[in-house]
């Protein structure tokens, strides 16, 4: 019975991959809305702590509420229209979760404080995007 | 015993899929080698159509196989040329190259003559996006065969459909901050827009009766303008998102017709 | 093995085939270690590049054009390391022409204080004059000039448009932090927030410019190297 139901079991199997590699009438409906499916971005997330020290830090905790909260709340209600590959609140994000709370904090704002259309000329063709958005890193040594 | 059978049950599929994708690959070298070595341009036409076939029957529809496609010379072409047509017309819309697709189909409508359903489908399929006279010519013989068909006029409300009066929806938040985002949907972003902005210019004017010039100026420039110019720019966006939406809705819906038509007319390959 | 073919596979850019017909040649031959060395250049892979390398060093030295190639190619990659090897391994190789400059380029792009900007393409020379600049510039020297004048480091590294903007912005916030201490008092909730945004903005603006010198470094060094390897590509 128990080498029935292994047959069985691995037949199946054997099949049912067979059967989606030449299933091509998904392929042609997936192929057909290709490009009438909207993917919107969906909510940003809370930012996560890298480093075991990071979190015995209660700082780390307020600045990581008080980014989620701008992300998915007041970021949309101004003229969030950031001239940065990464936006400044991401790049503040990120740069905490690599630097730690103070110099993510510094970086961050320093970012926002560069953050205006002429900021663009200031860095060479490689680090400017095809849609006019300055190429950033959130430290020197991840720019390869 | 048994274990030993279930063992030897195991390495007999795992050997068949690995000879098969082993066999697979030996195979495209072996013709590949052969069209290299093949000084006839017609024969090399018809090694280039035996590897299509090859990946074609292991059930491969991906760049590969389109890669293949466009070396073969259609010209040179001695046999198996409808075949080849129509499965690159396929292929070709499957790898979204769709111009590529169309170019094969009407090559292969000349050359084959053939005016089935399947045809019809394709073209539908082919055309819906850029031009809509053809399609619908399509869907209008295909709906005499089969009623089922005039659901693929989906396409067109997909395409068709667009959201009315953005000028009003933005005025309207210019006037009442937030009532425009309110009015496409969103009330919570709508009434946050309107706290947020009220709570900005009530500011403003509290530094204003301290006397405090700079602070209102600075404040009011950096922060109060931003969202009430934030709040605007916000309507237009969600404005475009409750399109996009209600997009998204139909081409589920289409998504269901066309899914019910390809179980009943499959649309597939003329394999060897 | 049939090299008339193995180029056939490249020109049609067969990467399976052509791999499979690399793996089956006879593993341990120079011959098979250079042609895998061509593939994996090719279809850029650094690690089997060097490793294959290794394998048919004296074939492959003899080869130039694949030297002067690869050279460029590990130039630009984003693997420090692996390029530093490549460069190492390459050095008993006879330099001629192309690579004998490449190789100038990635010595260059480690101490650019070592070669003149006309050493270069000129295509390449004002990346690297910028980054010869860059790279001479103190990130302490800009912090300290950002302690004095809010945003000076950042004119000091030759970002201008930074400097002005910077620089009106921590005038604006410490502009709001005098009239509002001075006319609802130190305690009052909003001096109390302009004078955290303004100490946030000032800290930032010094870190900014301390971190903008190792930036602009790295940014520049990056532009010299890829015009480099357009020019020879």
């Amino acid at each position: 019975m128990r080498t029935i139901c292994v047959i069985c079991f691995l037949a199946g199997f054997y099949l049912m991959g067979a059967q989606t590699s030449v299933d091509l009438s998904a392929q042609v409906t997936k192929a057909s809305f290709q490009q009438h499916r909207d993917h919107t971005e969906g909510k940003r997330k809370l930012l996560t702590f890298k480093k075991k020290s990071a979190y015995f830090n209660p700082l780390n905790y307020v600045g990581a509420g008080l980014l989620f909260v701008y992300q998915n709340i007041f970021s949309e209600q101004i003229q969030a229209n950031c001239n940065y590959q990464i936006s400044c609140s991401q790049f503040t994000k990120l740069s905490i979760e690599q630097n730690g709370f103070v110099r993510g904090v510094l970086g961050g704002f320093n970012q926002w404080t560069e953050c205006f259309a002429g900021a663009l000329y200031e860095h060479p063709p490689a680090f400017r995007s095809g849609d006019n958005k300055i190429i950033n890193y959130t430290t020197e040594t991840t720019i390869k | 015993m048994q274990r030993v059978f279930i063992i030897r049950l195991i390495l007999f599929f795992s050997g068949i899929t690995c000879y098969g994708q082993f066999s697979l690959n030996d195979s495209l070298l072996f013709y590949e080698y052969r069209y290299f070595k093949c000084s006839d341009a017609t024969e090399k036409q018809n090694i280039l159509l035996k590897k299509i076939d090859l990946y074609l029957n292991a059930g491969i529809t991906n760049s590969l196989v389109f890669n293949e496609i466009k070396r073969v010379n259609i010209g040179r072409l001695a046999s198996g040329q409808n075949e080849f047509l129509w499965n690159a017309a396929l292929i070709s819309y499957l790898n979204i190259e769709n111009d590529q697709a169309r170019f094969f189909l009407k090559e292969y409508e000349i050359s084959a003559k053939d005016s089935s359903v399947m045809v019809k489908l394709l073209k539908v399929l082919l055309y819906k996006d850029i031009d809509t006279s053809i399609s619908h010519v399509s869907i209008a013989q295909l709906s005499e065969k089969d009623p089922l068909f005039k659901g693929l006029t989906c396409f067109d409300d997909i395409i068709s459909y667009n959201r009315k009066h953005l000028n009003f929806y933005l005025f309207s938040s210019a006037i009442v901050p937030g009532s425009g985002s309110a009015m496409n949907g969103y009330v919570l972003k709508g009434l946050l827009s309107l706290a947020i902005t009220s709570a900005s210019a009530y500011a403003i004017v509290k530094m204003v009766e301290y006397g405090l010039y700079v602070n209102a100026v600075l404040w009011g420039t950096g922060v109060g303008l931003k969202f009430y110019a934030g709040n605007i720019s916000l309507t237009e966006k969600l404005f475009y998102k409750a399109e996009a939406k209600q997009k998204n809705k139909l081409t589920t819906g289409c998504e269901l017709t066309l899914k019910s038509i390809l179980d009943k007319y499959p649309l597939t390959l003329r394999l060897k | 093995m049939d090299a008339g073919f193995i180029e056939h596979l490249s020109v049609n850019q067969l990467a399976g085939e052509h791999k499979l017909y690399l793996n089956n040649l006879p593993p341990l031959s120079d011959s098979t270690n250079y042609y895998k060395t061509k593939f994996h250049l090719k279809y850029f892979n650094d690690s089997l590049l060097l490793f294959h390398y290794a394998q048919s060093k004296m074939l492959c030295d003899a080869d130039t054009t694949l030297l002067a190639k690869t050279s460029a190619a590990f130039l630009v990659n984003s693997d420090r390391q692996k390029t530093q090897t490549w460069f190492n391994a390459i050095q008993q190789a006879p330099l001629r022409g192309d690579l004998k400059e490449i190789q100038n380029i990635y010595h260059a792009s480690l101490n650019p204080n070592a070669f003149a900007a006309e050493a270069f393409p000129a295509q390449a020379q004002n990346a690297y004059s910028k980054y010869k600049r860059a790279y001479n510039k103190k990130p302490f020297l800009a912090g300290a000039l950002s302690t004095a004048v809010p945003g000076l480091g950042k004119l000091y590294v030759g970002k201008t448009r930074s400097f002005i903007m910077t620089l009106i912005l921590n005038a604006a916030y410490s502009a709001q932090t005098i009239e509002s201490s001075r006319k609802l008092g130190l305690s009052h909730p909003l001096t109390i927030i302009n004078a955290g945004a303004f100490t946030v903005f000032y800290l930032s603006n010094i870190y900014g410019s301390y971190q903008a010198v190792h930036k602009l470094r790295k940014e520049y060094k990056k532009q010299f190297l890829i015009d480099a390897t357009r020019f020879y590509n």
